[in-house]
């Protein structure tokens, strides 16, 4: 959807990236903006940005699937355990191995 | 009111499991003399052809991952060593005596999840440049054992504890003791006495959720605590379990780093599935 840059509300999310005249990324897909982000719209003359979810990553949604099944066997451990860690690690490499 | 079972009365409905079988008794007694030949050590292991078979195929499988193939017993008593071999002979027994005793599919998932247990002691102590690191295996092999006895023992009440553990996300032992008094560590712990196995064995099992009370085998208690936890939560057995909490003086006694672990955990991953279907004779 794409909204004015006077109509914007903190908190909107971006659905693409915000780039300036000439080029530079402003704000990343995905951002939720905040009042700064307004100001730094308007200050580079931004006229309308494209509001939304941003479009699915399927590599980054099997990812956060397979961290939450492995994280669910990981109650109770001392999570900033070196050793905790490392196997939280080889679990979802495991996990992503396991359900391509 | 139900009466609450003592760990006696679980053991007397352990069936089969109650003792060791003669074949594995008549070779620890030959093992035991000291003037025993490796030709006396063959022979006693041939006379169980089931055991002779599984042994020679344990000994040619990736766990030991040995250059020449080994054809013959007295090679395997040569190479592997007639401690190793006793300690695969008591592994081999036992998996055979669990494999008569339950429903085929809780034997098919407790024994994966041993072994997984197995390997990654075994893994770990060979790391650690033990010396026979079979029995490593075997304890962590064993670790379990007053689970699958509980188990046959009183059914319903280890559904009912599975599903409280599962609700409550907390490690099983913490309902055991809660419901029971004591775990199934504790029942293990003394299947294994009952067994007249020595205390490189018994502590393991008794102790591997509380590695730091074991009297005297600390070692082997926290080898076998640090392999159940981190096969638990690496899924090795593909259980959901809540595992028991790593235990920090456990971990600085065995002493490998967290590169190390995973080394040694991701060796045992990979032997797992032909271990099994050599010790169980299915594949995993």
């Amino acid at each position: 959807m794409r909204v004015p840059a006077n109509g914007l509300q903190p908190g909107a999310i971006l659905a693409e990236a915000v780039r300036g005249p000439g080029g530079r990324q402003l704000a990343v897909a995905g951002t939720a903006l905040t009042p700064q982000h307004l100001v730094v719209l308007r200050a580079w003359g931004i006229e309308s940005v494209e509001i939304g979810e941003p479009p699915a990553d399927p590599d980054r949604e099997r990812l956060v699937a397979a961290q939450r099944v492995v994280a669910a066997r990981f109650r109770g451990q001392p999570a900033d355990h070196p050793a905790v860690r490392a196997l939280f690690q080889a679990a979802v490499a495991r996990e992503l191995q396991r359900c391509p | 009111m139900p009466v609450t079972p003592t760990i006696d009365g679980i053991l007397a409905a352990a069936g089969e499991l109650q003792a060791l079988p003669d074949s594995w008794q008549h070779l620890d007694a030959v093992l035991a003399r000291s003037a025993a030949t490796t030709a006396h050590i063959a022979e006693a292991i041939a006379q169980d052809p089931g055991l002779s078979m599984r042994l020679l195929r344990l000994a040619n499988s990736p766990m030991f991952g040995l250059s020449q193939r080994i054809e013959r017993l007295s090679q395997a008593v040569h190479l592997i060593g007639t401690r190793q071999l006793r300690e695969l002979a008591l592994a081999v027994s036992v998996v055979d005596l669990v494999g008569r005793s339950g429903r085929r599919d809780r034997v098919a998932s407790y024994l994966r999840h041993s072994t997984s247990v197995g390997l990654c002691a075994r893994a770990i102590a060979s790391r650690r440049r033990e010396a026979n690191i079979e029995r490593f295996f075997v304890a962590g092999l064993l670790h379990d054992i007053g689970r699958f006895v509980l188990e046959l023992a009183e059914p319903d009440l280890v559904a009912d504890q599975q599903t409280q553990a599962r609700q409550r996300a907390v490690p099983i032992e913490t309902i055991e003791t809660a419901s029971l008094g004591f775990d199934h560590a504790a029942i293990g712990g003394a299947l294994l006495r009952r067994w007249n196995l020595p205390s490189t064995l018994c502590e393991p099992v008794a102790w591997h959720h509380l590695p730091s009370s074991a009297p005297s085998q600390r070692v082997e208690t926290a080898t076998v605590h640090l392999a159940s936890v981190a096969a638990e939560l690496l899924g090795l057995d593909d259980g959901e379990a809540v595992s028991t909490p790593l235990d920090q003086s456990a971990y600085d006694l065995v002493g490998l780093d967290a590169a190390d672990l995973i080394g040694a955990v991701s060796e045992a991953a990979s032997a797992l599935a032909e271990t099994l279907t050599v010790l169980v004779g299915t594949a995993a």
